[in-house]
């Protein structure tokens, strides 16, 4: 557990340093990537639910922090999509193909910018609708693309097929 | 009833941790603490940006160049003005104009939030930095000191949906509210039909709000069409500050003399 842990610190210190520290070269046409989704994402499809709860939380703490919104809107959406697809995941027979990789991530961003966007268009004359299709679904289809390269890297797409669900089963 | 729920009592402890953290937002001690918190932040964010920023000052350096040139060329016209204005001041017994106090700083962490925008820069309080400072950069106006670290400071740009800055066309001296129109484009409300606006007036800070300094360019008007009332123009404005990729920054910290 303990490697665990150190492991996740190095990974969410680095993601969150690329994301911050290099994000504008990411940027393609005004919108980034969220790094640390498709990183709450991946524990959760590889780790289970806990640890995708946990891994969730902090990333998305350290998101809220340097963001303006209110503290705690990053760090509630990342741990409740990490649980709960991390239990859906454990439910289900088969292994995770790409694809649904994606899809999963795709509708996670989605999820999250809904939840944010109740609290962005409070003030402002934006529609939730607008706001949706004009901030979040390209980040949302950016965000899944990467993921989507990133599991295509011969190395991690050998390796996703054994997904160990959080009670040590290798599927 | 507790075997069933046991599984979730992590969630259920994280989701109620985050919403304590979402619903005491607006405790003094929880913006210290975030501003404590982004202060470490840019500490772990900065080394990543070492190796980037050594390319970047090598382009930006030629780029200087040909400005600098520029400039010195455009200097000289400026002192013979000046020497003149200063003159005629003199002459008409007019007040010397407010110099402002300007901390530049350099912009290391951007927010990837696509709904709010905004990024931290390396300078905080103890800089002279507060909250509601404006923030310039040589293209024009940026934005507001949303939150103050002691060694940091996050930035809300113009482009943000809930920032609005009062305006005025250059040219017809109208005045009216510019805030995001979304897309990275802004807005230029309150302005009536019987006005004149044109496309590619520019737009600049009329100083009417009291936060921003008067008379720094926001933008470029692209587009003037009447609303659904045909009673005020819908006018779209194209910032002249590329937000994305802002490196450097200024931050008005105070007025340097009030003569």
């Amino acid at each position: 557990m303990i490697s665990d842990i150190t492991r996740y610190v190095i990974i969410g210190i680095l993601l969150l340093s690329l994301e911050n520290g290099a994000g504008k070269y990411f940027d393609i046409l005004g919108v980034r990537p969220d790094l640390m989704l498709i990183f709450t994402i991946g524990t959760s499809i590889r780790r289970g639910r806990n640890h995708a709860l946990m891994v969730g939380f902090f990333s998305g703490l350290a998101q809220d922090i340097t963001a303006l919104g209110f503290l705690g809107i990053y760090a509630l959406a990342k741990s409740s999509l990490g649980f709960w697809t991390g239990r859906w995941i454990e439910r289900r027979e088969q292994s995770v193909r790409t694809w649904l990789w994606m899809l999963i991530i795709f509708f996670s961003v989605i999820t999250q910018g809904i939840w944010q966007g109740l609290f962005v268009i409070q003030n402002s004359e934006t529609d939730l609708v607008s706001f949706i299709f004009g901030s979040i679904v390209p980040v949302a289809i950016y965000t899944s693309v990467l993921g989507g390269l990133w599991a295509l890297i011969p190395m991690n797409s050998t390796r996703w097929k054994k997904v160990k669900t959080h009670s040590g089963r290798i599927k | 009833m507790f075997s069933t729920l046991r599984p979730y009592f992590s969630w259920i402890a994280i989701t109620a941790l985050s919403l304590t953290l979402i619903l005491t937002n607006q405790n003094p001690q929880g913006e210290l603490l975030r501003g404590r918190l982004a202060d470490f932040i840019i500490s772990i964010a900065y080394p990543v940006t070492v190796p980037l920023k050594g390319f970047q000052v090598w382009r930006q350096n030629k780029k200087l160049h040909a400005t600098l040139a520029e400039m010195s060329m455009d200097l000289a016209t400026y002192m013979e003005y000046q020497a003149e204005n200063s003159k005629l001041r003199e002459m008409l017994e007019f007040k010397a104009s407010n110099e402002y106090i300007l901390v530049a700083s350099e912009v290391i962490a951007n927010s990837s939030d696509p709904g709010v925008k905004g990024f931290l820069i390396d300078k905080g309080r103890n800089d002279g930095i507060d909250v509601n400072s404006p923030v310039l950069s040589l293209n024009g106006i940026v934005g507001l000191v949303h939150r103050v670290g002691d060694r940091s400071s996050l930035i809300q740009l113009l482009s943000d949906p809930n920032l609005g800055i009062a305006g005025r066309i250059r040219r017809s001296r109208e005045d009216g509210i510019v805030h995001s129109a979304g897309r990275g484009l802004l807005k230029f409300d309150g302005v009536p039909i019987s006005s004149s606006v044109a496309v590619g007036d520019t737009v600049l800070t009329s100083g009417l709000g009291g936060f921003f300094p008067q008379g720094i360019t926001i933008g470029y008007v692209i587009m003037v069409e009447p609303d659904a009332n045909g009673w005020l123009w819908q006018v779209t404005v194209k910032p002249s500050v590329e937000y994305g990729q802002l490196e450097e920054i200024f931050v008005v910290s105070g007025i340097k003399n009030d003569k």
